[in-house]
């Protein structure tokens, strides 16, 4: 059955997270008639008037204190003892650093299943919610489906669905009760929080992206970061360089344990090509890969290739573009 | 600080082109891959080893899986660690992460004491990153995922994480399970004397049986509400072009491709 979908909407910055519109309009297609809840954690300030806005049939505010700033003991707690008075038929929760934190541990206090890192949803003969999701690296992809325990669960990868407007649909709002959350101790308290130099173009946002693998010696990942800036583009980067800490985070990471991209143009030098992170970039518009060696995975995703010295090729490059 | 490291033996990612679907029932076809502790779980273990040499104390390894993974525990065991319970039952298996969450507490119960469990984030193979949390949940302790710095006293642990655009750092009390990811160490090869001395290591093997108040409803295959309907190759393609030449005609040829490409 999948009568009634909730969607867990993520706030950045006061603003619901686009993967919430995503998640909203796969679900729309996929059963048209079915009831959407937005579903909404946090404090005295939630973005009520865009979710009712949205296109769901109804938004649920989740508010305590504890909510306010994230805490994964405490949003668990919460996510889990709303969807447990409610009892929806499926779950979607993006799976973003909060959302893959918070939604297993709430479908083990549910009792239930959860599909990790979902890159489709559809319906099953029977009705039920089916999952599909990459494994062994994005080897291959598995479809899995909750037979007897609800809610069906999914965490969906931000930035694969398209997001389309929706129609509002003079959404009720309703104010779950959190007060469980009033005697708990969770364990875990913040004490800082850095922010990062935000990047003046976010590689999921950027029309051309340049991305670099271990392929790029350490000396020429700036020269990658030239080329980019001379195309307009942003740098990525694939999840080894990250590993091996030749970048300091994983804002720009493309993969499945990343972000999720499809700019117009992916030029990607030194990449290998393996499947983690070519499940981050397959739908990329144009895909030019440079790589020294002629057998790279890579270049059976791309348009063209390029068999060649990644440093040389940017020095090439440089000199070329205008 | 008595420290429990909960790992996973997974095919090796290296050899993940060996992986084929069996044309005819659609299944997995593993043979001829290798097994071996996931990659993540290794820094881990070195996460437990740092700690032990700081403060003292043991790492026991935790394990659940067929009763040949007893060799990659051995090799676990190479890294310093102490001694190494291997939770083995046909009744276990084909456990999905709420399952496989559910087995580990109760062996992390059984066992008993524990002031820190730590786990790799997520596995090589199946990459859900959902155990650390829900074990977290099934033992009632704290519980943090994602970890890429970890900082740990006799009272707590502090750790970091990106979230939104940021890194967050939390002080965790103790007891407490806290998922690493890769970034937070650097894995030290074996010495030749902890591969020596792993062989003389205890190793214990507990069965279903010897998990005290194991609900059977919550266990293997038929205790995983999440099952797998079946695997489909992924499959990206394109026709790939070669531009070939001198780099220097190369890079013209690349500039020719993208103003006709980002005209239209």
């Amino acid at each position: 059955m999948l009568n009634t979908i909730w969607i867990l909407a993520e706030v950045n910055d006061g603003a619901v997270a686009s993967s919430y519109y995503e998640m909203l309009t796969k679900a729309r297609a996929i059963k048209p008639e079915a009831k959407i809840t937005a579903l909404c954690l946090g404090g005295d300030n939630l973005p009520v008037d865009e979710l009712k806005g949205s296109g769901a049939d109804e938004v649920v505010c989740a508010r305590h204190a504890k909510l306010e700033s994230y805490d994964p003991m405490y949003c668990t707690a919460a996510l889990a003892g709303v969807i447990a008075a409610y009892d929806p038929d499926a779950v979607l929760v993006a799976a973003s650093a909060k959302g893959s934190e918070i939604a297993p541990g709430a479908a083990a206090r549910l009792r239930t299943g959860l599909a990790a890192h979902c890159t489709e949803l559809g319906v099953r003969p029977d009705g039920d919610l089916a999952m599909i999701a990459p494994a062994f690296g994005g080897k291959l992809m598995g479809e899995y489906y909750i037979p007897n325990t609800r809610p069906q669960m999914a965490s969906v990868k931000p930035g694969v669905f398209d997001r389309v407007p929706q129609e509002p649909r003079g959404a009720a709002v309703v104010e779950a009760d959190v007060s469980f959350l009033d005697g708990m101790s969770s364990g875990v308290e913040l004490v800082e929080r850095k922010v990062s130099e935000a990047a003046d173009l976010p590689v999921d946002k950027a029309e051309s992206v340049v991305c670099v693998g271990l392929g790029v010696a350490e000396e020429n990942i700036e020269k990658a970061r030239a080329l980019a800036k001379k195309l307009g583009a942003a740098l990525g980067y694939t999840r080894p360089m990250v590993d091996m800490g030749y970048m300091s985070d994983e804002s720009a990471m493309i993969g499945t344990s990343g972000k999720t991209i499809k700019p117009k143009l992916y030029i990607g030098f030194g990449i290998s090509g393996s499947n983690q992170h070519v499940c981050g970039m397959k739908d990329s518009g144009l895909v030019i890969s440079v790589n020294n060696n002629p057998k790279a995975e890579i270049f059976n995703v791309s348009d063209y290739k390029l068999v060649a010295d990644s440093g040389k090729m940017l020095d090439e490059l440089l000199k070329a573009i205008s | 600080m008595k420290i429990a490291v909960c790992v996973k033996v997974a095919p090796n990612p290296d050899q993940y082109d060996l992986i084929r679907l069996d044309p005819e029932t659609k299944t997995l076809v593993r043979e001829g891959v290798d097994s071996v502790i996931s990659s993540t779980d290794l820094h881990a273990i070195e996460a437990a080893m740092q700690i032990k040499e700081k403060l003292g104390g043991t790492v026991t390894l935790i394990s659940m899986g067929p009763a040949s993974n007893d060799k990659q525990l051995r090799e676990g065991l190479s890294y310093g660690c102490d001694d190494a319970v291997l939770v083995s039952d046909r009744k276990l298996g084909g456990a999905d992460a709420l399952a496989t969450s559910y087995t580990l507490a109760k062996a992390v119960e059984k066992l008993g004491g524990f002031d820190l469990v730590l786990l790799g984030n997520s596995s090589d193979d199946g990459s859900t990153a959902h155990v650390p949390s829900q074990l977290g949940e099934w033992l009632n302790l704290p519980h943090i995922t994602d970890v890429i710095s970890l900082e740990v006293s006799e009272g707590g642990a502090l750790v970091s994480k990106e979230l939104d655009g940021g890194v967050n750092t939390y002080k965790i009390t103790l007891p407490a399970v806290i998922g690493v990811t890769k970034r937070v160490n650097k894995v030290r090869h074996p010495s030749v004397m902890g591969i020596f001395s792993a062989k003389k290591k205890p190793m214990a093997t507990l069965t279903a049986a010897d998990l005290d108040n194991l609900d059977e409803s919550r266990i293997g295959l038929a205790g995983s509400p999440t099952q797998a309907e079946g695997y489909h190759e992924a499959s990206f393609g394109r026709e790939c072009v070669e531009i070939e030449g001198s780099e220097a005609e190369q890079a013209a040829e690349v500039v020719r491709v993208l103003n006709s490409y980002l005209k239209h």
